[in-house]
């Protein structure tokens, strides 16, 4: 056996897969090799270091965290892509957004009247007037560009639309 | 309401260990799936320490490795439902810490900044105080113990990542070369030929630092 053998077969000689035969092979060959017989030294103290290092344990607080991070789990939608959701927190974010800014407020409700030739996904102006409620198209969210919009009731706006499907 | 994950330390005759400690892994799932929720807190105790050493052996830093081992127990939560029964539990958990540490390590290498922090960790493990580590040893013992630690633990990250993580998984884990193939998805040839390599390599690393 040489050098090279000797390499090609360790893996099995550390894992006891040899027979009798290659086994003695092996042994004999590191009797008069002093390098093989150095690395096979060294694996066999590197293993055992290896195996006696104490395992880590996890920190105390590894099962709070985790049993939080379950509960939002649990409390997220399982198998929901997460573009679909960010989309989903977008437009409803957008929808309260738009309530809050343009929605019917004390002395001064707004009508917002969106033309029939709207684009989707493109700016538009809004014209608003002094009525009692906001209404626009039922198929489109309403999203004031700034809150001074809200300062000048009846002036016409310029808002940022997004198709609803019905 | 009950905490799903119960710290071992803190609960140790908690009512998942008496429950469940003896059944084998299957018959745990089969019980989670049954809706038994304490049956998780079994796995998450069964599993803990050992997904923690083996992607921190495989990745190197403590930290990043409890968050992934919580990575881990998330992923099993949420699709235990789709586990196939008939594979091992063990294989298939350690198929997922797995893929998770090796994301983690071709992350790093595209990212300066997370390999920045993770030299500085290391740096500051590394410059820590003796006296702070174990107070029965003498010094000198003290350190002994950790520059041979210190020692093994970079012969270990010299390894490239495939056959480093091969050599983890059978060496600390005592895995089987068939478990082995399917956590790694590679062949049997394929793993005994990256185990052959990763062991002599090994040896060749930590040789000159031991005589």
């Amino acid at each position: 056996m040489d050098c090279a053998r000797f390499r090609d077969s360790y893996s099995d000689f550390a894992d006891g897969l040899l027979d009798e035969r290659a086994e003695i092979a092996l042994f004999d060959h590191m009797a008069e090799c002093p390098a093989c017989q150095r690395l096979h030294a060294a694996y066999v103290a590197g293993c055992g270091a290896l195996r006696r290092m104490r395992d880590l344990r996890p920190a105390p607080d590894f099962g709070t965290r985790l049993t939080a991070r379950l509960r939002r789990e649990e409390l997220a939608p399982v198998g929901a892509p997460v573009a679909l959701m960010a989309g989903l927190l977008l437009v409803l974010g957008a929808a309260a957004s738009g309530w809050w800014l343009l929605g019917p407020r004390g002395e001064a409700p707004v009508v917002a009247t969106v033309p029939d030739n709207a684009q989707r996904h493109s700016p538009l102006v809004v014209h608003f007037a002094g009525d009692s409620s906001l209404r626009y198209p039922s198929h489109f969210t309403v999203i004031p560009v700034s809150r001074e919009h809200l300062a000048s009731p009846g002036q016409p706006i310029e808002v940022t639309v997004d198709w609803m499907h019905p | 309401m009950a905490p799903l994950v119960r710290e071992r330390q803190q609960t140790p005759q908690a009512p998942a260990q008496n429950a469940f400690s003896g059944l084998e892994d299957a018959r745990v799932v089969q019980a989670f799936l049954d809706g038994e929720s304490r049956a998780f807190t079994e796995l998450v105790l069964r599993y803990q320490t050992r997904l923690l050493n083996f992607i921190y052996r495989t990745i190197g830093d403590r930290e990043r490795a409890e968050d992934l081992v919580q990575e881990a127990f998330v992923r099993v939560y949420r699709h235990l439902h789709r586990f196939d029964q008939t594979r091992k539990f063990s294989t298939w958990i350690y198929t997922i810490a797995s893929n998770l540490a090796k994301n983690e390590l071709r992350n790093r290498s595209r990212n300066p900044l997370v390999l920045f922090q993770t030299i500085r960790k290391q740096w500051e493990a590394d410059h820590r105080p003796l006296q702070f580590e174990d107070t029965s040893s003498r010094p000198d013992d003290l350190f002994r113990k950790r520059h041979l630690r210190e020692l093994v633990e970079w012969s270990v990250a010299q390894l490239p990542e495939h056959h480093r993580v091969v050599f983890v998984l059978r060496e600390l884990e005592g895995k089987s070369y068939e478990e082995i193939a399917e956590i790694t998805r590679c062949n049997l040839g394929t793993v005994k030929s990256r185990l052959n390599r990763a062991r002599t390599s090994f040896a060749a690393i930590i040789a000159p630092h031991l005589d």
